[in-house]
């Protein structure tokens, strides 16, 4: 995925603009190439050439490069201080460093190891921020979206990884195109100066030994800045290529403080991914260093927020082209997983269809080949059993009279006026009318609980009317004979309660007593009135 | 970089690829999910009518012994009037019977109107329900006995199922005669006739409410 990505951005298509004394040129990196520069004098013409150049080509990401004299370099400290505070500090600083100029920037180096122990910075700035502004002003008229506008000494930081150079004190001297010779110094890999120095007219007899004072000029102005460290020699890489790289081999000697190392320009060509990166005999970094940057650009080093804008949004607007597709894809894949759901789920009801039709046919089958019946077997089993939870509660007077039949064997002197009953689920009710009060078909039917279960008892309850014959008047011998009479009906286990409603003489206290104390036979009557509760589930259902 | 200062112009584009994009993937989601819930939905139904059509081809043994155990006890339940149509014609008739076999002096009949009774005692439910319908029997009789010879014969021969709900015996003259045509004894009995019969074949009134 990353090496995709990687491969994917070495393909995108985008420009750097080489921006040097009098003029700037512009390379086109795409699919791992890179184009020979269009250049363009810094004066009317060529800017508006520029600008025409700008309004035709298609709005790729534009890379400004700065290789100019007027960029200055300065090292120096301020207090180790953290966040807002430093970034106070370092604008007073840069300020005061450089007056008048927009273009600023401050690296950090190193952490000094004495004193206060200060924070070394290397202060970088474009002193004549103008030289920038034709190219600039036609980049923002234009709406091209400017990546930044980078160093080239910064850039060509990434050299030593690529080289590879390891060495401590290390001068990398190139020519470019723009007649200068660009040295810059690292120390253990940190920038810490650079110089662009004007070359005389091309020829090789002048061009190498210029080179060789050159360097020998700035090996002093370091040994003066105390950057070199004594008895390390300085290291010096030209990058260079053709007959001028022929004759900086014989005619650069190394002595005991400073070390030449020429350095092809084209054996970096492998290292790069291109196929070349000089022009016939021409000895220029130009293209190198367009490359670099175009290659693996650093953050954006002293370009304003206003002039990356349409990089920004040109980022926006990628992130949301991004954002929609993705959007998209994720949709369209969810929608075509549910789909596919959705037909698997079609086939599947398919088959759900078949068996469900193969079951109803079976049982069609099977049904036809049942007598026609009026409901089927489960609603038949519940008409039988209701017909016998009917019968089972049914009831009788069988019981009931069977119980009397055999009270009465034992007193023959009792004589019936009057029996009811009724049936009932409390012993305790029934009433003395029994069929009388429960004839007429809206009257009120017998006062049954509901059933919870098949055990519950059911009772029929007697009211039992009578006399005493013959009777003599003798009072205490009835009430003894009907109280005996209630007894024999308690003996009975099939009989729950017996109620005494009436005896033949009231001698409570409560009520009125009269009567007649002769002893003339057939005065007065022995009536009484007996409840009898007779439990006859059971024998309701022998009934 | 403020809202106000976006240049929409350099925008425009990937807004509208934005948008169109969104718009398209909600469009793909809702048709997908539309399509899923109606075919999930139909493919639940399917579901149901299989484990139905499942059942019940499985009941079908069940069906049958069902059917083996009970129909021949529901014939001869429907012969003996206890299943069905009640039979009040053949009351009628045993009544008649029974009054001219015992030599009854007298004996009147009311039936009331069938009803759906709510019962007090357990009943299973279902397609078929026990209807009640109430008979008075005034009855003059020689003997006392002659109240259970006639209970008797019309549990033994009248078709259907009949519940005593109540009966008052008293004599009805002060001294016994001896002529049988005479009546010694008045009864009046309350009857409940019981015939189980599926709820749509009878034209019953609602359930009646017992008053407790």
């Amino acid at each position: 995925m990353i090496s995709s990505l990687t491969s994917r951005y070495r393909l995108a298509r985008r420009r750097v603009l080489l921006v040097g004394g009098g003029g700037a040129g512009l390379f086109r990196f795409e699919r791992g190439r890179i184009s020979d520069p269009l250049l363009f004098a810094t004066d009317e013409v060529g800017v508006g050439g520029f600008g025409e150049y700008l309004r035709l080509a298609p709005p790729d990401p534009l890379y400004i490069l700065v290789d100019l004299v007027e960029e200055d370099f300065r090292l120096d400290t301020v207090p180790h201080v953290y966040g807002k505070d430093r970034e106070a500090v370092l604008e007073t600083k840069t300020a005061r460093l450089f007056r008048d100029s927009r273009y600023t920037q401050a690296i950090f180096q190193e952490r000094e190891t004495q004193g206060r122990r200060d924070d070394l910075y290397l202060f970088t700035s474009l002193m004549r921020p103008e030289v920038l502004d034709p190219w600039v002003s036609q980049l923002a008229r234009l709406k091209v979206p400017v990546a930044g506008i980078f160093s080239l000494p910064m850039v060509s930081r990434s050299l030593l990884r690529r080289i590879p150079i390891t060495a401590e004190n290390v001068l990398l001297v190139t020519l470019q195109s723009r007649g200068g010779l660009r040295q810059t110094f690292f120390d253990g890999g940190r920038l810490k100066v650079s110089r662009l120095a004007a070359m005389p007219r091309m020829e090789h007899r002048r061009v190498v030994p210029y080179v060789i004072q050159e360097v020998e000029r700035v090996r002093r102005y370091l040994n003066s800045l105390r950057l070199l460290g004594r008895g390390n020699p300085l290291e010096v890489y030209v990058l260079t290529h053709g007959s001028v790289l022929e004759d900086l081999e014989r005619q650069a000697r190394d002595g005991p403080t400073t070390r030449f190392t020429m350095v092809e320009i084209d054996s970096l060509s492998q290292k790069l991914g291109i196929e070349s990166l000089t022009n016939r005999d021409q000895p220029y970094g130009d293209r190198l260093f367009a490359l670099l940057l175009a290659l693996d650009p650093p953050a954006n080093y002293y370009a304003s927020s206003e002039e990356t804008r349409y990089f920004t949004l040109r980022k926006a607007g990628n992130a949301m082209t991004a954002a929609g597709v993705l959007t998209l894809v994720a949709g369209a894949g969810w929608s075509a997983i549910e789909f596919a759901k959705g037909f698997d789920r079609q086939l599947e009801m398919a088959t759900l269809a078949k068996q469900t039709a193969f079951y109803e046919h079976r049982y069609e089958r099977g049904k036809a080949r049942l007598p026609n019946l009026p409901a089927d077997g489960r609603n038949i089993r519940e008409a039988v059993e209701l017909v016998a939870a009917a019968g089972a509660y049914r009831q009788a007077p069988g019981p009931v009279l069977t119980v009397v039949s055999r009270a009465l064997d034992e007193f023959p002197e009792i004589r019936l006026d009057a029996l009811a009953w009724e049936s009932s689920d409390r012993p305790g009710r029934g009433n003395t009318g029994a069929a009388g009060n429960a004839g007429r078909f809206r009257g009120a039917p017998p006062r049954r609980e509901p059933a919870t279960d098949n055990t519950r008892p059911y009772y029929q309850i007697v009211n039992i009317k009578g006399h005493l014959a013959p009777f003599d008047g003798n009072y205490r011998l009835a009430l003894e004979r009907v109280n005996r009479f209630a007894d024999v009906f308690r003996e009975m286990p099939e009989v729950d309660q017996v109620t005494i409603l009436k005896r033949p003489l009231d001698i409570s206290s409560r009520e009125r007593l009269s009567g007649v104390a002769s002893l003339t036979p057939g005065v007065g009557e022995a009536l009484f009135e007996l409840r009898v509760a007779v439990r006859t589930v059971g024998e309701a259902l022998r009934s | 970089m403020k809202l106000s200062e976006v240049d929409w112009s350099v925008l425009r584009r990937p807004v509208v690829v934005l948008g169109c994009s969104v718009a398209l993937a909600v469009a793909f989601v809702a048709s997908a999910g539309y399509y899923s819930n109606g075919v999930t939905h139909r493919h639940a139904m399917q579901e149901g009518r299989l484990s139905s059509a499942r059942t019940r081809y499985l009941a079908l043994d069940d069906e049958k012994r069902l059917i083996q155990e009970y129909y021949p006890q529901y014939e001869e339940l429907g012969q003996q009037g206890r299943i069905g149509k009640e039979q009040r014609l053949n009351w009628i008739e045993t009544l008649r019977q029974a009054a001219s076999r015992l030599k009854l002096p007298s004996l009147r009949y009311e039936i009331g109107p069938q009803t759906e009774p709510t019962l007090d005692f357990p009943v299973p439910t279902g397609q078929f329900a026990l209807f009640e319908s109430e008979m008075i029997l005034d009855i003059g009789l020689f003997h006392e006995e002659d109240l259970l010879r006639l209970l008797g014969e019309l549990r033994k021969r009248a078709a259907g199922l009949f519940s005593v709900r109540g009966c008052r015996l008293e004599p009805s003259v002060k001294e016994i005669q001896t002529d049988p045509s005479q009546a010694n004894f008045q009864a009046r009995c309350t009857l409940s006739w019981y015939v189980v019969n599926l709820r749509t074949d009878t034209g019953a009134r609602p359930a009646r409410r017992r008053i407790r």
